[in-house]
């Protein structure tokens, strides 16, 4: 269903606005407005998702763009766990040698490790994925969903050694993180750098769209139409893995919504890079507000479920249904 | 418009192309012919700006062509790869508006070269949706979208995928192109297809310019057997390879 772009990015905000609602009238005390001191908690929530859920929608439509590949997201290349193993690695460093996460390190700390970690993995990805140098056709999709799931087990084995190397306080700390989750109180200074670089990322994406859309051919096409395609790659490349390791930071690894929300938006708005930014960044929002609403609701027994793990069983056979589009896409070639 | 003098190129610590000197001009329609691993792609390439070279100059209007912006470069040289890639899911005639990237959006030119390539039925379709055949067909009509008539065109087996018909009626859309002004280079290995096209041949043996000529000086059967290894008969239309008297 394809709506343009001004039809498309007005439905999505309409989305936008009903998950928000729907969020703010759930919450742990059931449905209806809040009481006063509870308010504040669930402004806070709903801004951490809507600022999670953009920044992962950009993460992974600049992705898509930087590799060529419907197939990637933060998630799926193991950029979230790349930005996860350093967020923790930054963690255990501080309890290790005492520093203090508030003191020595402040906020900014973790987030450091985490664009470190998260761009570390998209370099080793992106050079594994590649083809050798001189050869202009695209990388090959499959491979580099495999190079994302084999460093990302790799950086997922490290953050559980590091698990294993914290006292059992620090370690639950650990594990609820590691599911992902929008944290009810996040700390200001973080929701808001998050919330500015989703806001960034979208305005960089809607300026940069007409070079996005030449950068979707293959490179020697695009260079040959005027495109300056390293600079661009280098931009999208540090932005995508900044603008991930920044939710790790704020949430967790939290899979799938950077790869459904841009072909949500593609299909309601089209293909064009311009609008495809601010509709990204709408559906992502969606999402995320949305999974963080409809968990309020879900109660398997044992509490509520993390939105990570919503979001992964929502998301996943979305994936598998892209993979199976794609490869029949490459067979078609 | 295009001078090469002296050109070699490394790809990978292997040396391609070697003391490459040549040139193209106003007018000129030239087919890259060889073996396969001759350096045919590596030097259409290099006179794009793609590669840089190892010692030697590319010129384009008397500017190193690697030194010029893309933006500049778009302006004066149109590339078609052999595998046409739209990443994006584009339609055929948002594919084709890419060429307009860097020059500005020109709806009139987007649909002069949807119609001179025959792709009006398949406009609104998705890139991804058409044949091999047509994805090649709007390649070069986002070439021609792109470029003014006194520009460049250069073309890496541009009929790899296109039938006899649609192959007969792109080359007579490319040398009409080479006619008003223009000028293109095209590697081709069907010598059908070079004869047909270009006015003018290099053949290119171990990355080194073996000839570089008119059609009707280089594509004889004898030196044509000379470079390929097998026997060529002489044809109407030019030499035609005894493929199936090879054992």
């Amino acid at each position: 269903m394809k709506f343009g772009p001004q039809a498309g990015a007005a439905v999505l905000g309409a989305a936008l606005l009903v998950a928000i609602a729907g969020r703010l009238f759930l919450g742990s005390t059931g449905f209806g407005w809040p009481d006063a001191d509870i308010v504040r908690y669930r402004v806070a929530a709903t801004a951490a998702a809507c600022a999670v859920g953009a920044a992962l929608a950009i993460s992974g439509l600049f992705l898509q763009v930087l590799l060529r590949n419907p197939l990637a997201s933060p998630f799926v290349l193991g950029l979230s766990s790349g930005a996860g193993f350093g967020y923790m690695l930054a963690m255990y460093l501080a309890w290790r040698f005492g520093l203090g996460l508030d003191g020595f390190f402040g906020v900014a700390a973790p987030v450091v490790a985490a664009t470190l970690g998260s761009l570390v993995t998209l370099g080793v990805v992106w050079r594994i994925g590649s083809r050798p140098a001189g050869d202009s056709a695209v990388a090959d999709p499959v491979t580099l969903v495999l190079a994302g799931v084999v460093v990302s087990a790799i950086a997922g084995a490290g953050s559980t050694a590091l698990q294993s190397l914290v006292p059992a306080g620090l370690r639950g700390d650990f594990v609820a993180w590691m599911m992902g989750r929008i944290p009810d109180a996040p700390p200001v200074s973080l929701l808001v750098t998050v919330a500015v670089l989703a806001l960034a990322g979208t305005a960089l994406g809607a300026l940069l769209g007409p070079a996005l859309d030449a950068a979707s051919l293959s490179d020697d096409e695009a260079i040959s139409v005027g495109v300056a395609l390293r600079p661009l790659r280098t931009g999208l490349f540090v932005f995508a893995g900044t603008l991930a390791a920044a939710t790790v930071a704020l949430a967790g690894p939290i899979a799938f919504v950077g790869l459904v929300a841009p072909h949500a938006a593609r299909m309601l708005l089209g293909a064009r890079h311009r609008p495809l930014a601010v509709g990204s960044a709408l559906a992502g929002a969606t999402l995320l507000v949305a999974a963080d609403a409809a968990r309020q609701a879900v109660d398997l027994g044992g509490g509520r479920l993390p939105v990570g793990v919503l979001t992964a069983i929502a998301g996943g056979p979305i994936f598998l249904w892209l993979l199976r589009s794609t490869a029949g896409r490459r067979g078609a070639a | 418009m295009i001078e090469l003098t002296d050109v070699h190129v490394d790809l990978a610590g292997r040396r391609v192309l070697s003391g490459i000197t040549t040139s193209v001009r106003a007018g000129d329609s030239v087919a890259i012919i060889g073996r396969n691993a001759a350096g045919k792609t590596t030097l259409v390439r290099t006179m794009a700006g793609f590669i840089a070279v190892r010692t030697g100059r590319v010129m384009l209007d008397g500017r190193s062509v690697a030194e010029l912006a893309p933006r500049v470069r778009a302006a004066r040289i149109a590339f078609v790869a052999q595998r046409p890639v739209v990443a994006a899911p584009f339609s055929v005639r948002e594919s084709i508006a890419l060429g307009r990237y860097a020059r500005g959006a020109d709806a009139k030119r987007v649909d002069a070269a949807i119609e001179r390539f025959g792709l009006a039925e398949c406009a609104e379709r998705p890139f991804h949706g058409i044949s091999v055949g047509q994805q090649q067909r709007a390649a070069l009509a986002r070439a021609f979208a792109q470029v003014d008539a006194r520009s460049i065109l250069l073309l890496d087996e541009p009929f790899a995928a296109l039938d006899l018909g649609e192959t007969a009626r792109c080359a007579a859309r490319i040398r009409e192109h080479a006619a008003g002004g223009g000028a293109v280079v095209a590697v081709l290995h069907d010598l059908a297809q070079a004869t047909a096209l270009a006015s003018r041949v290099w053949v290119l043996v171990d990355g080194r310019m073996a000839a570089d000529g008119s059609t009707r000086e280089v594509l004889t059967p004898g030196r044509l057997a000379h470079w390929f290894g097998i026997d060529f008969d002489e044809g109407p239309h030019g030499p035609v390879a005894r493929l199936h008297s090879f054992p």
